[in-house]
């Protein structure tokens, strides 16, 4: 008999959410790498899955989740020390995520997700952006030769602060206190730092996240009684598609799949369903 | 009796009435009443501080939170917040994003009721457990205010309950000849007020800060003598009444060009101070007034534990 799992993709716009669930379903429907999980029986409606993986094989921009294309995908699972399940991933929007953080509120759909997963993808884009500080700048300035006189100061223009301009960090963490004030148990997150070929030479995930981020990193860490997590880097596309040769070097591979990487920790591999197998267990 | 049918507009309506969101917290700086919940929900420590006008006040704050941004600080791992959003108000001035070109603080205005920032932290070692810490920065108008009327007293009944008061003096008017008679004297007139409105409790700690010290230090031995010389009469001054007082200089955001500039400047040790439980030495009696009957609820938690402590003593 199947149990019914239910995991949450939160991340921001362009995080890499939707292009994960592409990618996980065209490795799921091919069936011919070595995954943790496996499909048992095609999904019902397949419309949307089908759509979003045409765009992936195509190298195409996966199209963003947007607030009237929020879909549920259900997937029929088994692997090793699971038994068979179905799988409930809303593929909720970035959009609808920032709009918790400058609304201050959450839709009865979201919170019904929250109460319900028992586990949580958390997508991270490299591209992060860090609130750099003036006085950083000027401590730089002054360790290459001497701060430049400013004649420019008074002619500066000084914008008011906004919800939307914060580091990329501060809204993660506001995310995760926000589904945290809503489980009533200890909850699993795997963060996923996407597009994981633009920086893999940073060393392991999560140093990645720890030097990037420091701030999610801490509050992952200090609060693990409440929050399990683990660091992965995926890229599911492979490379960067905007630039033509590298885009038409991923399409001349022989087989798609050979695009996906994986690392945790040390170990790098091609089993995109390697975060769902942690979330759902696995060691 | 058949029930009677519900129009179908008033259904309709029935359903539209039916609330569609979930609230979230706010994540602003806290009034009052916000940190009320905070410190029921959670065992809280107090910090205040306080100042003249411009004395960096806000700037410390910001300067505390920028740290952790950037990783673990005095020891401690940030382990969330309830006001993210108003310490990142506060931190905008200093931000490329904002499209200035100098570092700035956004000024505490000096008749604002006051604002508390919220951290949570856990502490380094395995069984380390979740803190929690308010932090406000308080003008030292308010006090000058609740010395002469009882309803800007009652504003201020809540940091009764304060385990740390800071007083801030400005280290850049204490550079400048012509300012720094007065700096000296706003932070004994702040010192006071506290005193006078009986704000300063059993187990709290009073320093006095002076802050942008690589102004100090840059302005020459004159300021540095100055400096000395302050403390020394503050000491004097204030030693019968609060036996406890110490002094620290901090610089929260130096000057990247002044010789005095040194790695964190002084802001570990003073949060790990300002953070840490106080206790009074053996003999210091002092007894704290009841807050009034009808005081916020946070106020008589402080009064009730600072109650027990001194029967537990």
């Amino acid at each position: 008999m199947s149990v019914p799992g239910h995991l949450l993709f939160v991340g921001l716009p362009g995080s890499g959410k939707t292009t994960y669930l592409a990618a996980l379903w065209h490795v799921l429907d091919d069936g011919s790498s070595a995954t943790s999980l496996k499909l048992t029986k095609l999904s019902g409606d397949r419309t949307y899955l089908s759509q979003i993986t045409k765009e992936w094989r195509e190298c195409s921009q996966v199209p963003r989740t947007n607030l009237q294309t929020e879909q549920v995908v259900v997937l029929h699972l088994d692997g090793a020390g699971f038994g068979p399940f179905d799988l409930a991933v809303p593929d909720l929007s970035g959009e609808a995520f920032e709009q918790q953080l400058t609304d201050r509120r959450m839709s009865l759909h979201h919170n019904e997700f929250v109460q319900q997963s028992t586990g949580v993808m958390l997508f991270v884009h490299p591209d992060v952006r860090h609130g750099a500080q003036l006085t950083q700048a000027a401590q730089l300035e002054e360790a290459i030769g001497g701060a430049q006189v400013r004649d420019d100061v008074s002619a500066a223009t000084v914008t008011p602060w906004s919800i939307e301009k914060m580091p990329t960090q501060v809204k993660l963490v506001e995310l995760l206190q926000f589904l945290l004030d809503r489980t009533p148990r200890k909850l699993r997150v795997a963060v996923v730092i996407s597009a994981w070929d633009l920086v893999e030479t940073h060393g392991p995930p999560h140093e990645f996240l720890s030097s990037q981020l420091p701030l999610l990193r801490q509050f992952l860490v200090a609060n693990d009684d409440l929050v399990e997590h683990a660091v992965f880097g995926v890229s599911a596309q492979g490379g960067d598609i905007t630039v033509e040769e590298k885009k038409q070097a991923l399409l001349e591979l022989d087989d798609a799949l050979m695009r996906i990487r994986v690392r945790q920790g040390d170990e790098v591999g091609k089993d995109i369903t390697m975060p769902i197998a942690w979330l759902l267990g696995a060691k | 009796m058949a029930d009677t049918p519900v129009p179908a507009a008033t259904e309709a309506a029935a359903v539209a009435d039916q609330p569609t969101f979930a609230e979230l917290f706010p994540g602003s700086a806290l009034s009052a009443a916000d940190a009320d919940a905070v410190t029921l929900r959670w065992r809280t420590h107090l910090i205040v501080l306080a100042g003249a006008e411009d004395s960096g006040k806000t700037t410390v704050l910001a300067s505390l939170y920028e740290r952790l941004s950037q990783g673990p600080f005095a020891g401690f791992q940030f382990a969330g917040s309830r006001s993210l959003l108003g310490f990142e108000e506060i931190c905008h001035l200093n931000r490329l994003a904002s499209g200035g070109v100098q570092p700035d603080t956004q000024r505490t205005v000096s008749t604002e009721d006051a604002k508390y920032y919220h951290l949570a932290l856990k502490g380094p070692g395995d069984g380390a457990v979740r803190r929690h810490v308010l932090l406000s920065a308080m003008s030292g108008e308010l006090f000058r205010m609740a010395k002469d009327s009882r309803d800007d007293a009652e504003r201020l009944t809540y940091l009764r309950r304060a385990d740390t008061i800071a007083v801030l003096v400005d280290g850049a008017r204490l550079a400048l000849p012509a300012q720094r008679t007065s700096a000296q004297a706003d932070a004994a007139d702040i010192l006071d007020s506290f005193l006078d409105a009986e704000m300063v409790g059993a187990n709290c700690r009073v320093e006095v800060v002076f802050s942008k010290a690589d102004r100090v230090g840059a302005a020459g031995q004159a300021a540095l003598d100055f400096l000395t010389r302050t403390q020394e009469k503050l000491e004097a001054k204030f030693c019968s009444r609060v036996p406890s007082l110490s002094f620290r200089t901090i610089a929260a955001r130096p000057d990247p060009s002044s010789s005095s500039y040194e790695g964190d400047a002084g802001l570990v040790a003073a949060f790990q101070a300002w953070t840490k439980p106080y206790q009074p030495a053996v003999g210091d009696d002092w007894k704290m007034s009841a807050p009034p009957a009808d005081a916020r609820e946070f106020s008589k938690f402080g009064w009730r534990h600072f109650e027990q402590v001194r029967r537990d003593s």
